[in-house]
């Protein structure tokens, strides 16, 4: 139980990241104390023995001009101002016996006739002198004298080794409490950094299906993980977008087609009832078909703004020449709009080229053209225009037509919406909202300016494409 | 001429197969995937009429299999989706066609005449007669009963298009295609108004009409 349980420990990120901080803080820690500790010893030998060798050398000159003597008077007056660093001072004869000695008092307990039974070394070399049960040592350092006696000076470890200890007593109570912190410190650390990520957690287990507005807080820091709650929230949007934009087709679906289907129901019924009358028959028949035609477009159509809303539209982009594109639209109505007596006047310069769907571009403008020419009188006029406008290029349908009334410009791109409630013209109300949403799957806009009794203006704005100008 | 229909929905299969055999053509008709590919690597066909979704084996992979086999049969692509997406495209050579569900019996007729027409490479004609009314191809000149008549460019080319398929009806979404290359239902009365002016000049002037509208399908020109 304990077992599975850290496990599942240590499969926590927040975990592991405590784990990786308090190990490098501890380790860190560590390294800094062992080298401080190895600077200061090395410091405070080398500090004995320079002491210890000026001392050798001084006894020495001692020695050289007034003899054993001289020397053991020095050392003996020294005793007795019971300097306040004492040495251990040595004579030994040519066969290293013992000539004189002093140690101090408390040195006592060092076994001195192991100096004896060494061989003692000519050059200045150093003899460590170890305690039992004690980590002291006597260092001593030798010289040879020119009637071949050894002097020999020396100095226990002791006081080294108390300041050593005392360091590493202090190190000892310092490292608990450095655990303590760098776990606590490392746990907090991670607790903070991966504060955004328990928000994505949070907020993703939140997303449901009913529930799509829930956004990720940003830590607004802009470093990694703010990018990362920024990129989660434009995922969020675009799904929500997909989910709202498929729901909604979804329901027009739905409500749009009940009306055709209805009527495409009733004329079926009316003909079963009618006594077989062939005619009549047919005539059903025919109706039907339309209606089903009808129903066809309408679907596809609600489809194909779904998608462009939606941005799932497939587009074939390419570059387009504008001026061919406006001439093939223009071409398309020529006689719809020869038979209304109504004037399609073109004008694009032959250098202005788009990047778009040039079969959604036709389309658009098709469907522009279409209403301007229904919407016209006899004897009015359709002008349609492209020009460069800044980064833009600028395409108008302008008409001298009936115009739209103020109140209802804002709702002629809604789907379904006909300003001809009367429905003389025929028409699904769906053309309007397709361009618009063709134009913003292209990434453009689309406005229109219009005057009732005097004409609308349709101005769509499509980013260029600089490299064909 | 043999056709091998591949679908498997019966009751479109069936109006399918009525259809095409009233119209003269000899049909085979295949369930699956399968059974299709099985029957198209056996027999030989002039055409063939697939449908994307089939039990089995999928259309598109019998169609792959089909052209590594080196069989160039024609074919027809029956979809339920209205683009016509990537692997569609990669496999469609020349010789093959496209048409959404749902379509109009009439379109898809038309469009196995045309593509037996065009495997066939019969020679084309330099000028088309039906009736009293003929058309020289190359002069482009138009002429009923000994009188000629002035049509304009997309008038001819209507006039060229129901000639060529005289006795069967062409939709406007075909007139669309053919006349202006254009690939969409622009949602008007376009088609209707091309096809007014041609009546004006082809058929006002005589008491026998040629020009037919068929409702809700499309149009016809025929000897009446």
């Amino acid at each position: 139980m304990f077992l599975r349980s850290l496990k599942q420990l240590r499969k926590k990120v927040g975990f592991r990241l405590t784990i990786w901080y308090s190990g490098i803080f501890i380790l860190s820690a560590l390294f800094l104390f062992a080298l401080a500790y190895f600077l200061l010893s090395s410091s405070l030998s080398k500090q004995d023995h320079e002491a210890i060798e000026l001392r050798l050398q001084e006894l020495s000159a001692l020695y050289q001009t007034g003899g054993r003597e001289l020397l053991e008077r020095e050392v003996t007056v020294e005793k007795k101002f019971e300097k306040k660093i004492p040495f251990f001072t040595r004579l030994a004869g040519r066969d290293n016996e013992t000539l004189f000695l002093h140690i101090p008092y408390q040195w006592v307990e060092f076994d001195i006739k192991l100096l004896e039974k060494m061989t003692p070394d000519t050059t200045m070399r150093w003899t460590r002198l170890p305690l039992k049960n004690n980590r002291n040592a006597l260092e001593v350092a030798s010289i040879r004298l020119p009637n071949d006696y050894l002097l020999q000076v020396g100095k226990s470890t002791e006081d080294r080794e108390k300041i050593l200890r005392h360091f590493r007593e202090i190190f000892t109570a310092v490292m608990v409490p450095l655990i303590l912190f760098g776990f606590a410190g490392g746990a907090f650390l991670a607790f903070r950094a991966l504060r955004p990520i328990r928000h994505l957690i949070s907020a993703v287990r939140s997303v449901g299906p009913n529930r799509m507005d829930t956004r990720v807080r940003s830590p607004q820091t802009g470093d990694e993980l703010d990018e990362l709650a920024t990129l989660f929230n434009g995922m969020l949007e675009k799904i929500e977008t997909l989910i709202n934009g498929m729901r909604d087709s979804l329901d027009n679906v739905a409500h749009d087609l009940r009306t055709p289907m209805t009527r495409l129901r009733g004329i079926a019924e009316i003909a079963l009832r009618s006594d077989q009358n062939l005619e009549i028959c047919r005539e059903a028949l025919a109706d039907s078909i339309e209606e089903s035609e009808r129903i066809l477009t309408m679907l596809n159509t609600l489809m194909d703004i779904s998608e462009a809303e939606t941005g799932v539209m497939k587009l074939d982009l390419e570059s387009v020449n504008v001026s061919a594109l406006i001439e093939g639209v223009a071409e398309l109505y020529r006689y719809v709009a020869e038979d209304k007596g109504i004037l399609v006047h073109t004008m694009a310069s032959n250098d202005l080229y788009l990047t778009a769907d040039p079969n959604r571009m036709r389309q658009i403008l098709a469907n522009l053209l279409d209403n301007s020419i229904k919407y016209t009188p006899t004897g009015g006029r359709v002008d349609i225009e492209a020009h460069h406008r800044g980064q833009k290029i600028v395409i108008l349908v302008k008409d001298t037509g009936t115009g739209i009334h103020p109140e209802e410009l804002p709702r002629i791109w809604d789907r379904l919406y006909r300003c001809d409630q009367s429905r003389s013209q025929k028409g699904l109300g769906l053309g309007l909202s397709l361009v618009k949403a063709i134009v913003q799957a292209h990434k453009g806009q689309i406005e229109v300016f219009s005057e009732p009794g005097k004409g609308s203006n349709f101005v769509i704005s499509l980013p260029s494409n600089n490299d064909q100008s | 001429m043999r056709i091998l229909l591949v679908e498997d929905d019966l009751k479109i299969a069936s109006f399918v197969l009525k259809g095409l055999k009233e119209a003269g053509f000899a049909v085979d008709h295949a369930q699956d995937g399968e059974q299709g590919l099985y029957m198209a690597v056996t027999e030989p066909y002039d055409t063939a009429i697939i449908d994307i979704m089939l039990p089995k084996l999928d259309g598109l992979t019998l169609i792959e299999e089909l052209r590594r086999k080196r069989i160039n049969t024609p074919v027809i692509i029956l979809s339920a989706k209205r683009s016509i997406d990537d692997r569609v495209k990669g496999l469609q050579t020349g010789s093959d066609d496209y048409l959404t569900k749902p379509f109009a019996f009439s379109e898809l007729l038309a469009r196995v005449q045309a593509l037996i027409r065009r495997s066939s490479r019969t020679a084309e004609p330099t000028s088309v007669t039906v009736g009293e009314l003929s058309v020289d191809l190359l002069k482009r000149e138009v002429t009923r009963s000994g009188t000629k008549i002035e049509l304009q460019p997309h008038e001819f080319a209507l006039l060229e298009y129901l000639m060529r398929n005289a006795g069967r009806v062409v939709s406007k979404t075909m007139i669309l295609e053919h006349v202006w290359d254009y690939n969409f239902d622009p949602q008007t009365n376009v088609v209707d108004v091309l096809v007014c002016r041609l009546r004006n000049k082809v058929d006002r002037d005589f008491d026998n009409k040629m020009i037919h509208t068929i409702r809700g399908v499309g149009y016809v020109l025929k000897i009446s």
